[in-house]
C-alpha cells in the first residue's frame, strides 16, 4: 500500500483492480483495471556488462508459465513529485502509470530479468530503482522521455535483497538482505561500497532513513538498531519480544518520531523514538493484534493499516483501513474504509506479503555438515590408534 | 627422575584422508559460523569463531593482510608465509575436508618449525558472501584467487568469484592501491575477468612489466596444487597472474 496526495493506493486482489482510496471524502474514491494485455517492451536489462551476451535469455527457451498459475501484482512503488505508480508483476514486467486524484493512465510496461522484491522512486520520482530476489539492483529512468527506457544493472549483493531506501539528496542506496548485511553504496558511482552496517544476526526485512546520517532498520534477529549510516557504525539496539516484519516512519525532527511495526503474528505496534547524542529511547504507545496480514503506509503524517479480516467477532473478509489516530500518548485505530462488497465478488481478496519471513530464517534449521565431518574424522583417529596398539 | 613417554611424533596430514570433489554451491546455506561484524574477532572469545589471536599465536597489534581466497589444500598459502614473515596472510576455503587439511596441515608446521608458520592460518567460509564479516574496510594489501571455479555453464557465470558485484566488495576491502591476483588455465575465464576488471572503475590492470616486478610472479604460478597440477597434466597456464590495482 502507498499513498499519493490525500489517497492510498492498494490492490484489493493484486489481479484485476487498482484502489484509489480518499482519506477525506470517500466520494472520490476511484478504482482502475489492470491491462494485462498492455504491450510488454521485451528489451530486458543486461545482468553485470552491457556487451556481453545476456545469460539470462535461457529462460525463454522454457515454456511460458502455464494458465495454472495466473500472472499477479506484486510490489508497489509511488511518487508525488513525477505523478507516477509502479508495479511490478509476477510475469517480471513493470507497469508504469501516471497519475492524478481522478484518473490513472498506463505509459510503459518494461520487462526485468527475475522475480522483484522490492521497488523505490528517488525523491525527484524520475529513476525507479528495482531489487530482485537473487540480489541484483536495477535503475529504470521515469522522466517523460525514458518511460520505455531499458532498464540497467547497477549493483549486487550476493544474497537475496529484502528492502532498499534512497537519501533524500540522491547520494547513496541503502539496501539490506537476507545474509544480515546492509550494504550504503554511492550514487551515481555504484562501483564504490562507502560502508556495511554490520550487527544483525538474521535477515533485516526492513530499514527506514530517518536522517542524513541515521538509520534504524528491523530484523528477524528480533532487533531494532540505530546506525550512522555513513560510518557504518551501530549506534544503539533494542530487542523486541517478536519478529519484525514491516516498518514505516513519520519523522517529526531529527530527533523525534513515530515508529509503526508489524509482526510475523500480524500484531501492528505503536512507538515514539527520541534520539539524543546518537541513543535511541523507544516509548510503546499501542498495539493492535489484527486477524490477517497487513500491509502499511504512511499519509499526511500519520499511519495507516490495511487488513482482509475484520476485527470483530464476525471475522468477516473485506478490505478494511484503519487510520492510527495519536494525540499525546493516546493512541485510536480509528477504521476509514470497510468494504465488504469486495468479498462477495469474484474478486479474491488478499495481502501479498513481500517475502515469506518463515523461509528466511537461517540460524537453526540448517544441516550441519560440519559437525558430521569431525565425528566421522575423530572415529577414524580413534580407529588407528586402536590398532596401533593392538600391534 | 620423572619417566616421560615418547613425545608424540608430528606427520604432516594425508591428503588422501581429506579428498573431496572440487565445486561447492556458493549460493546454498551450508553451515558456516561468522562473525556478525569484523571487530567481533578482535575481543578475547568469539562464540563459534576463532578469534585472530587464536589464529595467529603471535599476532600482536597486527592485522591479516593477505588473503587466499579458495586456497585449497594451501600449498600457496604455504609460500606466501614464508615469503612475507611479517605480514599476517589468511587461507579461506569453503569445502569442510580440504579446509579441516589446511588447518591440519599448518598446526603440524607449526609444531615441526617451532616459532615458524605463526603467520599463516585458515577458515572455513564462504568468502563469496562473508567477506565483510571478517575484513574492515580497506584492511588488505592483497588478495588471491588462484585457479578459481570456472562455472563454465551461462546460468552458472553468477557464481565466478570475479564478477562486477563481487570486485566492488573486493575493492571495499582492499586499502587503496592494494593489488588482486588472479591465476587461470581456463582461456574463457581469463576472457571474462579481463572484460570485467577493464570495466570496473576501482581497479587499474597492471602492466606485464609492473607484474614481472612483482616477488610473487614466479610463485603464483608454480607454487599452488592446482599449478603444479595443471604442470603435471601439460596444462596451459594462461595470462600469469592478472593483476589489479585498487584504485580510489
Amino acid at each position: 500500500m502507498e499513498s499519493f496526495k490525500n489517497f492510498l493506493i492498494f490492490s484489493p486482489d493484486y489481479q484485476k483492480l487498482i484502489a484509489f482510496v480518499s482519506t477525506e471524502d470517500q466520494t472520490q474514491n476511484f478504482t482502475i483495471e489492470v491491462d494485462w494485455n498492455y504491450p510488454i517492451n521485451n528489451i530486458k536489462p543486461k545482468l553485470f556488462l552491457e556487451n556481453q551476451e545476456n545469460a539470462d535469455n535461457d529462460d525463454e527457451g522454457k515454456k511460458q508459465n502455464g494458465s495454472e498459475e495466473k500472472i499477479s501484482l506484486n510490489n508497489i512503488a509511488v511518487t508525488e513529485e513525477n505523478n507516477l505508480l509502479a508495479y511490478t508483476a509476477t510475469d517480471k514486467t513493470l507497469f508504469l502509470w501516471q497519475i492524478d486524484e481522478k484518473s490513472a493512465k498506463i505509459v510503459s510496461r518494461r520487462s526485468f530479468l527475475r522475480t522483484s522484491s522490492c521497488i523505490r522512486f528517488s525523491k525527484c520520482g524520475k529513476i525507479l530503482f528495482l531489487t530482485d530476489k537473487t540480489g541484483d539492483v536495477f535503475e529504470y529512468l521515469c522522466d517523460e522521455e525514458n518511460f520505455n527506457t531499458r532498464g540497467r544493472w547497477i549493483f549486487g549483493h550476493i544474497s537475496q535483497i529484502l528492502d532498499l531506501a534512497v537519501t533524500i539528496d540522491l547520494k547513496y542506496l541503502i539496501t539490506s538482505d537476507r545474509d544480515e548485511k546492509i550494504r550504503v553504496t554511492n550514487y551515481p558511482k555504484v562501483h564504490e561500497i562507502n560502508s556495511y552496517c554490520m550487527g544483525h544476526k538474521e535477515f533485516v526485512s526492513a530499514i527506514a532513513i530517518i536522517s542524513d546520517s541515521h538509520l534504524i532498520s528491523i530484523s528477524g534477529d528480533k532487533c531494532i538498531k540505530l546506525w550512522n549510516f555513513i560510518d557504518g557504525k551501530e549506534l544503539q539496539s533494542h530487542s523486541f519480544q517478536f519478529v519484525p516484519v514491516l516498518l514505516k516512519v513519520i519523522s517529526h525532527s531529527h530527533q523525534t518520531g513515530l515508529l509503526c511495526v508489524s509482526s510475523i503474528e500480524n500484531t501492528v505496534y505503536i512507538f515514539k523514538y527520541l534520539i539524543i547524542d546518537d541513543t535511541m529511547t523507544l516509548d510503546t504507545l499501542a498495539e493492535k493484534q489484527f486477524k490477517s496480514d497487513v500491509e502499511l503506509a504512511v499519509l499526511n503524517n500519520e499511519f495507516y493499516i490495511e487488513y482482509i479480516r475484520d476485527n470483530d467477532d464476525s471475522l468477516k473478509s473485506g478490505i478494511f483501513i484503519d487510520r492510527v489516530k495519536i494525540e499525546d500518548k493516546t493512541v485510536n485505530f480509528q477504521k476509514i474504509f470497510d468494504n465488504i462488497a469486495l468479498s462477495e465478488t469474484d474478486i479474491s481478496i488478499k495481502i501479498v506479503k513481500p517475502f515469506d519471513v518463515s523461509l528466511l530464517f537461517k540460524h537453526g534449521r540448517m544441516f550441519d555438515n560440519v559437525k558430521e565431518y569431525n565425528d566421522r574424522k575423530k572415529a577414524r583417529i580413534e580407529n588407528k590408534m586402536k590398532s596401533k596398539k593392538a600391534k | 627422575m620423572m619417566e616421560t613417554s615418547d613425545p608424540p611424533i608430528v606427520k604432516l596430514p594425508q591428503k588422501r584422508f581429506y579428498r573431496q570433489r572440487a565445486h561447492s554451491n556458493p549460493i546454498s546455506d551450508h553451515n558456516f559460523n561468522y562473525p556478525s561484524h569484523p571487530k567481533e574477532l578482535y575481543k578475547d572469545k568469539c562464540p563459534d569463531n576463532k578469534t585472530w589471536d587464536e589464529l595467529y599465536p603471535s599476532r600482536g597489534d597486527r592485522k591479516v593482510e593477505f588473503a587466499d581466497v579458495g586456497c585449497g589444500y594451501g600449498g600457496f598459502l604455504v609460500s606466501l608465509g614464508e615469503t612475507f614473515e611479517d605480514k599476517l596472510s589468511i587461507g579461506m576455503e569453503i569445502r569442510v575436508k580440504v579446509s579441516d587439511y589446511v588447518m591440519d596441515r599448518i598446526e603440524s608446521l607449526r609444531a615441526l618449525h617451532p616459532g615458524k608458520y605463526q603467520n599463516i592460518a585458515c577458515i572455513r567460509t564462504n568468502s563469496m558472501k562473508y567477506l565483510v564479516n571478517y575484513f574492515e574496510k580497506g584492511q588488505l594489501s592483497k588478495m588471491f584467487f588462484l585457479y578459481p571455479d570456472p562455472h563454465f555453464k551461462k546460468s552458472k557465470h553468477k557464481w565466478r568469484i570475479i564478477n562486477p558485484s563481487l570486485l566492488s566488495e573486493y575493492a571495499y576491502v582492499l586499502r587503496e592501491g592494494g593489488l588482486l591476483y588472479v591465476v587461470t588455465d581456463v582461456e574463457d575465464l581469463y576472457k571474462w575477468m579481463t572484460s570485467h576488471f577493464d570495466a570496473h572503475q576501482s581497479f587499474k590492470r597492471l602492466s606485464l612489466e609492473e607484474e614481472k616486478q612483482d616477488i610473487l610472479h614466479d610463485k603464483l604460478l608454480n607454487r599452488s596444487e592446482e599449478a603444479q597440477k595443471v604442470e603435471r597434466n601439460h596444462g596451459s597456464k594462461i595470462g600469469c597472474s592478472l593483476s589489479a590495482q585498487e584504485i580510489a
